[in-house]
């Protein structure tokens, strides 16, 4: 152990002594500030004209959405948010520029929104055609879902088990400020990308510039070098992965929470346009995509670091990690395959989105519907440990010959 | 104290870099020759566990090439040695003993040690990547030492070392020598003249020469440039 310890640092410094780690982690903490920062730059123009920054528009939003924090989304405010809205004078035209839009609309954008989502109309006039009651308004979620069911492709024990799941969360939803949460679930597109990125650019090194260098004859002819270096090399890696994306997930939080709030945790998901019927709230939903984040960096450093063995080549293996991350990022397997368009959405360069994290689609096993939160974490820690035993193999077989 | 060597082959595609070589070695300064390509460095990476004959048995005291134990006695010196350009000289030497199974006090201690014995004391907290050649080449005898190993590979040491140095790191392998096997390759032959307990000769694979040298039978480079021009 004591051997460890003290191999275990000295991997950590090989890692940590080169200028590129920390370039990669001073610009992906950049890209992770822009993401909460961006939208509250810029102005907002009609005709040329400058009518408003984006950043006051966002401080009066919030404002009215902190306004209608703990009420019921329930008949009354549905009839408020509907009156509010009829009394726009010209409901065809540009609105939100007019008065009565900023006076009596606009404190009720957050709940007309999800009128409009859930009722599917995106145009006012078709909404205010409508009769938005209580009852109505739950009937349209429901039928909004279905309709999300059948584009998934879902089986039949599988929208029973989402109808059970919706009948466990009692109407009416209570609404809360909740932009904090929001984005911080936003930020996590983006780290989906930035998290295999660090590791392919940081992490390849750990084993192939032993065989550039030509060190591997030192370490593989010293006592611990075949078994020990080899752990101490893997939990090395593994740090520094598991840092660097706990540090990026704990920018982003720290950013969107400071920037937008931290109200709302409470909120259930079913309140928000996701069409999620998981009995969680929010903040929940949040910190479970903070876990699977930690856990998707343990497989990705391990399998960079595994993949740098084989290849014995770092840039071969930054190089294929990287055209993961592109096929995940602009591949697409349509819906109606099923299982590959499942299997797609878990690979661990795809896996770290909302959608693909709370996807409505299940496993079935033994008769449970088990959910993609719950199952593709256990398979990526399984996955660890099978990787990490088969790097093993390879690097212990590893011959020094030829140059 | 015994290296065994029984029937050890490598070959690589259409190569024999090592053919059926069987040696017993005992205390003492060991003298490899042979030009390149002979197939010395095979041989060494094979007696250090880096590389796997492909039949044949190395063993040390009856300890198999493949124990943890066999390469604990172990000391090496690759010819084409790597370093880590950002670690000082003391942290290379303490990393090492780390990956030998040094424990830390008696490491540091060792690695003071052998920093001055290679002359390199005054720059032990400078990083690697600051030195010349030839202190590179110290401090990788100095790891080789860390140990204090019963078997001592030296694959080419005096490789990018000044006349001076040269003439010291013999004195040193003659004093190692006389408590522990000492395998020294090299193609100078007045490397090793002077010191080897017994001199061996390699060609295309194959152990031509072995046995001690004395004056008596003439001139130890003539006989080996004899030796591994005649075809």
């Amino acid at each position: 152990m004591e051997y460890l310890s003290t191999l275990y640092r000295y991997e950590l410094k090989k890692i940590t002594g080169k200028k590129i780690f920390w370039i990669t982690l001073f610009l992906s903490l950049l890209v992770v500030a822009t993401i909460p920062l961006l939208p509250l730059t810029g102005k907002s123009y009609v005709d040329g004209e400058v009518t408003d920054t984006h950043y006051h528009m966002f401080r009066v939003d919030q404002a009215h959405e902190r306004a209608l924090s703990g009420r019921a989304i329930d008949q009354a405010l549905l009839s408020e948010t509907v009156s509010a809205y009829e009394k726009i004078p010209d409901p065809e035209g540009r609105y939100t520029l007019t008065e009565e839009y900023q006076a009596c609309a606009r404190p009720y954008a957050a709940v007309f929104q999800l009128i409009s989502r859930w009722f599917d109309q995106p145009v006012l006039k078709d909404i205010l055609a409508l009769e938005v009651t209580e009852e109505s308004f739950y009937e349209a979620r429901l039928a909004f879902l279905e309709e999300e069911w059948q584009g998934q492709f879902l089986t039949e024990r599988e929208k029973a088990f989402w109808l059970q799941k919706e009948a466990e969360i009692s109407t009416p939803y209570l609404y809360y400020y909740h932009e904090g949460y929001t984005m911080l679930l936003k930020s996590f597109n983006t780290l989906c990308v930035l998290i295999p990125l660090f590791a392919a650019i940081c992490l390849p090194g750990v084993f192939a510039e032993e065989h550039t260098r030509r060190t591997d004859q030192l370490i593989l002819s010293g006592a611990k070098g075949k078994t020990t270096v080899y752990l101490a090399k893997i939990s090395a890696g593994v740090t520094v992965s598991l840092a660097s994306c706990a540090l990026m997930v704990l920018a982003s939080a720290i950013l969107a929470l400071g920037i937008y709030g931290t109200d709302g945790f409470a909120m259930q998901l079913q309140a928000t346009p996701y069409p999620f019927s998981h009995p969680l709230t929010i903040g929940a939903a949040c910190l479970i995509m903070c876990g699977i984040s930690l856990i998707l960096s343990v497989f990705i450093g391990i399998f960079v670091m595994v993949l740098s063995e084989c290849l014995q080549n770092g840039i071969a293996a930054m190089s294929v990690t990287v055209a993961l991350i592109l096929i995940a990022l602009l591949g697409k397997v349509p819906a109606q395959h099923r299982v590959l368009s499942q299997l797609f959405c878990w690979l661990p360069f795809s896996f770290l989105n909302i959608r693909n994290v709370f996807d409505l689609r299940t496993l079935p096993v033994f008769g449970h519907c088990l959910l993609s939160w719950q199952i593709v974490p256990v398979l990526y820690l399984l996955s660890c440990a099978l990787l990490a035993a088969a790097g093993r193999r390879v690097y212990q077989r590893y011959q020094v010959s030829g140059r | 104290m015994e290296l065994i060597m029984d029937r050890v082959s490598k070959q690589y595609k259409n190569k024999i870099a090592v053919d059926r070589i069987s040696l017993t070695l005992s205390e003492g300064v060991h003298g490899l020759l042979g030009e390149n390509g002979a197939g010395k460095t095979t041989l060494m990476r094979m007696l250090c566990g880096i590389l796997t004959p492909d039949s044949g048995t190395v063993t040390f005291d009856g300890m198999d090439v493949s124990e943890e134990a066999y390469r604990a006695h172990l000391g090496y010196l690759p010819q084409d040695f790597g370093y880590y350009p950002e670690f000082s000289a003391a942290d290379f030497l303490r990393y090492l003993a780390a990956l030998k199974g040094i424990p830390k006090q008696k490491a540091k201690q060792k690695a003071s040690e052998l920093l001055a014995l290679v002359s390199l004391s005054d720059v032990a907290r400078k990083k690697i990547k600051t030195f010349s050649g030839g202190m590179k080449q110290r401090l990788g005898i100095a790891q080789a030492l860390l140990n204090d190993p019963k078997l001592l590979i030296l694959d080419e040491p005096t490789a990018g070392l000044d006349p001076g140095e040269r003439v010291r790191f013999r004195s040193l392998i003659e004093t190692l020598g006389k408590n522990s096997i000492v395998l020294l390759s090299t193609h100078i032959v007045s490397d090793i003249e002077h010191i080897a307990d017994q001199v061996l000769i390699m060609r295309q694979g194959q152990l031509i020469y072995q046995g001690k040298w004395d004056e008596t039978k003439g001139d130890l480079e003539d006989f080996y440039l004899r030796e591994t021009t005649a075809k």
